[in-house]
């Protein structure tokens, strides 16, 4: 737990307004949020905490860089009370902000490296600000592939923006589904399925993977076999955080607490907290 | 009859030794497919087993209402079309050539009689056979899990 008095700030959300509000999916939105008085200041891979007064507060990962535009972006999926309600608002509306929260991505070790970002559903999220970052610092890294996981064709999040990323960002994008109509083009079955078709160099490559805790395990098992050193792969976690700042226990596993310490966490460290995973 | 060499690469023949290698070579042949054509219908007798070496195919079962449903992508290196090698030799799925491709093919018929003069070929064959099974399995349990949304009460509404 953090020794420090957390600033009083970090406890009172920010009224953020929604300057855009675009679906994606059935069930995800995008928003674009704008604060009055400060640019979000984030790093790819933290999030806040967003709010709704007399409803209540959920962690949602940041998805833009803050190499884009003024505001940042909030894909929520629909799956709860908060969720439902931010649902319902429109562009113009205002939700409460706290954070940004969490240690992110490891962009210091990505640079001059290899990257591997492997993305399950939602997961697809928290990496579009790595994506979006890596776009605009193009130069920093050496190749970039991205694997993408969702259970249908209409349940890839940002699917319209694959086009930017492959050209601009120079990203192999590879897609797959867990099942689909005829006519879709892009691969059918597990991402585990995707990592033996990829040229990897171990010793030069860092993975960044965000999904569901089940892909893990099986994603780990591939990586391991083609030979990715852990202390080079980064998991980033799903728990049920609250108050972002290692207070209040809610995504503590054993001595770690996901909120503060992650939720992106070196593979090695996660060793020792075989639950993290699972 | 083909290389050796490529017969010894496949997954499915990776325990045999040379001489079951080379009688395996006089049984296989090399396909091409162009995109778009249909390798096996499904419900059809299934006759051959396939090993992908070029391009991707994907696996489809008739649906409900004459739609059909594309269940998985094979990649180059793995092997599919494991109905040839089992009762009642009906393939229980289509496979449809998604881009050029290449496929070493072996039919499951001369296999079994090869194998019954040399059932300790078989069994191995049989093996990985089981193993390809299981793996199809397995994927396929994890696959629906992820289109049921399959999530614990830790998860549900954590981190967007």
């Amino acid at each position: 737990m953090s020794d420090a008095p957390p600033d009083q700030g970090d406890y009172r959300p920010e009224i953020a307004t929604a300057t855009e509000v675009r679906p994606l999916t059935a069930t995800e939105r995008l928003f674009h949020l704008i604060l009055p008085h400060r640019a979000l200041g984030h790093l790819p891979g933290q999030f806040v905490q967003v709010s709704l007064p007399g409803i209540g507060e959920a962690p949602i990962s940041v998805s833009s860089s803050f190499t884009r535009t003024s505001g940042f972006d909030l894909c929520i999926r629909r799956t709860g009370n908060v969720s439902e309600a931010l649902h319902r608002v429109k562009a113009g509306g205002r939700v409460g902000i706290r954070g940004p929260f969490g240690c992110g991505a490891p962009l210091e070790k990505c640079m001059g490296q290899d990257v591997l970002m492997i993305a399950g559903g939602l997961g697809l999220a928290p990496l579009r600000s790595l994506v979006q970052y890596i776009c605009d610092y193009r130069d920093r890294f050496k190749k970039v592939t991205l694997l993408i996981g969702a259970r249908t064709p209409e349940t890839l999040l940002f699917a319209d923006e694959y086009n930017a990323w492959r050209n601009e960002g120079k990203i192999n994008i590879e897609a797959t589904v867990d099942t689909a109509k005829k006519g879709w083009t892009g691969s059918v079955g597990l991402i585990t399925n995707l990592i033996p078709q990829i040229e990897i160099w171990p010793t030069s490559t860092v993975v960044v993977a965000c999904g569901p805790p089940i892909m893990y395990r099986f994603v780990m098992r591939k990586l391991q076999q083609r030979h990715i050193p852990d202390d080079r792969i980064y998991l980033s976690l799903e728990r049920r955080m609250k108050c972002g700042m290692g207070k209040c226990g809610h995504c503590q596993i054993n001595d770690v607490y996901v909120c503060l310490d992650g939720p992106v966490f070196r593979y090695d460290r996660l060793a020792a907290l075989p639950e993290a995973v699972s | 009859m083909v290389d050796t060499k490529l017969v010894r690469q496949m997954a499915l023949f990776e325990d045999f030794d040379r001489k079951e290698i080379e009688e395996l070579a006089e049984l296989c042949s090399i396909r091409e497919f162009s995109k778009g054509e249909t390798l096996f219908a499904e419900e059809r007798p299934a006759t051959h087993l396939y090993t992908l070496l070029k391009g991707r195919v994907v696996i489809m079962m008739n649906g409900v209402r004459g739609q059909h449903a594309l269940v998985y992508t094979v990649q180059p290196g793995q092997a599919f079309s494991w109905s040839a090698m089992v009762p009642p030799r009906r393939y229980t799925a289509s496979a449809v050539a998604v881009e050029p491709s290449e496929a070493l093919i072996v039919e499951g018929r001369k296999l079994a009689k090869l194998f019954k003069t040399r059932p300790q070929s078989g069994y191995k064959l049989m093996c990985r056979v089981a193993q390809l099974i299981s793996k199809r399995l397995r994927h396929t349990r994890l696959q629906l899990l992820n289109i049921h949304d399959w999530q614990t009460p830790e998860n549900s509404e954590s981190k967007g």
